[in-house]
């Protein structure tokens, strides 16, 4: 009775915080464009804290950039991205590094230092911005690795490691500091099937035990829809839909349905755009 | 005609910004407190830089030192002038050999190592990943590179010109009979050590910094992929040579044009 009783008698100011607070990440129209090729324009997103949010759509269409965007590495031509209501690419240098100190990201080849080992890469966050005790920082890094199920490798170097390895080692890294974001540049390109399983249910454990909030981008159409509460689908310099996996399902889009089932021909063609194939071939005679 | 003015026009700017992103990159890197972990960082790079070109420079040194006594002994005898031979490898050496040839060997041996190196982690995501852990790599990455280069390079055009004259002794006095004594005199009687010494170790400074930033610069800004690795290191090579080349000819005018 007496939480119930807190509850209601919060100050106001609080639960209007609270409910701006559901959206960690916003991107407000947001606009970019590289040696005059549009990749955005007027691209509008909210991610929810600790959820999921998987950002799906073609090759080439900008998903690694949007990343990139979030993480303040581009500017963007137009419009802003908000992080916990900071507009990322206002901040001065040391404001956004204090910031990223919240974001961890996994990148897509792992990104792992290859003239440290595995122990020393997980360390290196830990290092640089703590000033823990020996014997601590190594059982934090242990305990990382223990959550990967890479302690035994705490001693090989990168060039060792498989790939799906380098990437679960990435991962260790990416939480050493506890994050509240994380994001994920393509986790699955290119594993084999249970190194896939193992990384699904990695990411969605951590999601849950470390209440992250977790934004993945990604192409893998099965792997991203099991464990995403929220689907942004990217197409033609925009969102072309965005919902629940069940709405994302149902959406009867033909460029949508075309994605979700791998159809090579449809509103996406199958030909690069090119002159007329008969005139093509008669020219070359 | 147009279209000509226009590629010289869009070339121009291109340096232009290249050399506005390289003078970014070496404040960036170099307007920093020094830390633990930076002198940590740079003692392993000069053992990188440095030590690693030991061979090169040493073997250098001597073969140079002994062509130039070889040549010069058959030139000074000529003239019953072959006491002057001491003299004539040191200041050679000192003056303008041991700089010049130790940056380009510098260049070619540490200089394109770095540019490589540094490409490479900016094509395998390592630096971008460094940034996105709030830790800048101008500081961690390119800073402890340039200090090593600054300290190594003097430093190995020093042991250039010791093995050199030593070469020199070797030809000279041991193999072509010039006097032992009027030889090292000689030697030591004509050596100046501000003009001779403190010049040549003035260049070889400007040298360090000249190889080492455009090596630095141009792994930094290499194009993410084999092909752009594979010519920012040309490009590092070429350009530091020719810098080295031509800012010996504007500094040599300065000390000794008079």
């Amino acid at each position: 009775m007496s939480s119930i009783i807190s509850i209601i008698c919060l100050p106001w100011p609080i639960k209007i915080a609270h409910g701006v607070a559901d959206s960690l990440i916003e991107v407000k129209q947001l606009a970019f464009q590289r040696a005059n090729k549009v990749i955005f324009d007027g691209l509008d997103l909210r991610i929810q804290r600790g959820k999921i949010t998987a950002i799906m759509g073609p090759s080439g269409i900008g998903k690694t950039t949007l990343l990139k965007l979030i993480g303040g590495q581009l500017q963007p031509t137009a419009g802003e991205v908000l992080i916990d209501g900071q507009n990322v690419h206002q901040l001065k240098r040391n404001e956004l590094f204090k910031l990223r100190k919240r974001i961890g990201m996994l990148f897509q080849s792992g990104a792992l230092f290859s003239d440290l080992n595995v122990f020393e890469n997980v360390a290196f966050p830990l290092r640089e911005h703590t000033q823990l005790p020996e014997t601590v920082l190594r059982n934090l890094v242990l305990m990382k690795l223990q959550t990967v199920g890479l302690r035994g490798t705490a001693k090989l170097m990168p060039s060792d490691l498989s790939g799906g390895m380098a990437r679960r080692v990435a991962l260790a890294r990416a939480i050493a500091l506890e994050p509240e974001i994380i994001l994920y540049d393509e986790p699955f390109v290119g594993q084999d099937p249970i190194s896939m399983g193992v990384l699904i249910k990695l990411i969605q454990g951590l999601n849950q035990s470390l209440q992250l909030t977790s934004v993945i981008v990604s192409h893998d159409v099965n792997e991203v829809l099991s464990i995403a509460d929220y689907v942004f689908v990217i197409d033609g310099h925009s969102v072309l839909a965005q919902g629940s996996v069940a709405d994302i399902a149902a959406n009867s889009n033909p460029r949508l349905a075309q994605f979700l089932k791998g159809q090579a021909d449809g509103p996406a063609a199958f030909h690069y755009p090119a002159d007329d194939y008969a005139s093509a071939l008669k020219a070359s005679l | 005609m147009i279209e000509f003015i226009a590629t010289l026009g869009r070339n121009a700017l291109a340096r232009v910004s290249a050399i506005g992103r390289a003078s970014l990159m070496l404040w960036h890197a170099l307007a920093t407190w020094p830390s633990a972990q930076l002198v940590k960082d740079t003692v392993k790079q000069v053992y990188v830089v440095g030590v690693q070109s030991l061979p090169i420079i040493l073997v250098s040194g001597l073969f140079i030192g002994m062509v130039l006594a070889l040549q010069g002994y058959h030139i000074l005898v000529d003239f019953g002038a072959e006491t002057s031979l001491g003299p004539m490898v040191a200041l050679s050496l000192l003056r303008e050999l041991g700089p010049v040839v130790t940056a380009l060997l510098f260049a070619g041996r540490a200089g394109s190592a770095l540019t490589a190196e540094i490409g490479l982690m900016k094509t395998t995501e390592q630096l971008s990943s460094m940034e996105m852990m709030a830790v800048d790599p101008l500081k961690r990455v390119v800073a402890p590179r340039l200090w090593a280069g600054f300290i190594a390079m003097p430093l190995l055009t020093l042991m250039f010109n010791l093995v050199g004259i030593w070469g020199g002794f070797l030809v000279g006095v041991e193999w072509l009979g010039v006097d032992n004594g009027a030889f090292w005199s000689i030697t030591a009687a004509s050596i100046e050590f501000g003009q001779d010494i403190g010049n040549g170790m003035i260049k070889s400074a400007v040298f360090a910094i000249t190889v080492v930033w455009v090596a630095l610069f141009n792994g930094y800004d290499a194009l993410p992929s084999a092909q752009g690795i594979s010519q920012a290191t040309t490009r590092s090579v070429v350009h530091a040579s020719l810098l080295v080349l031509a800012l010996d000819f504007v500094l040599t005018a300065l000390m000794f044009g008079s």
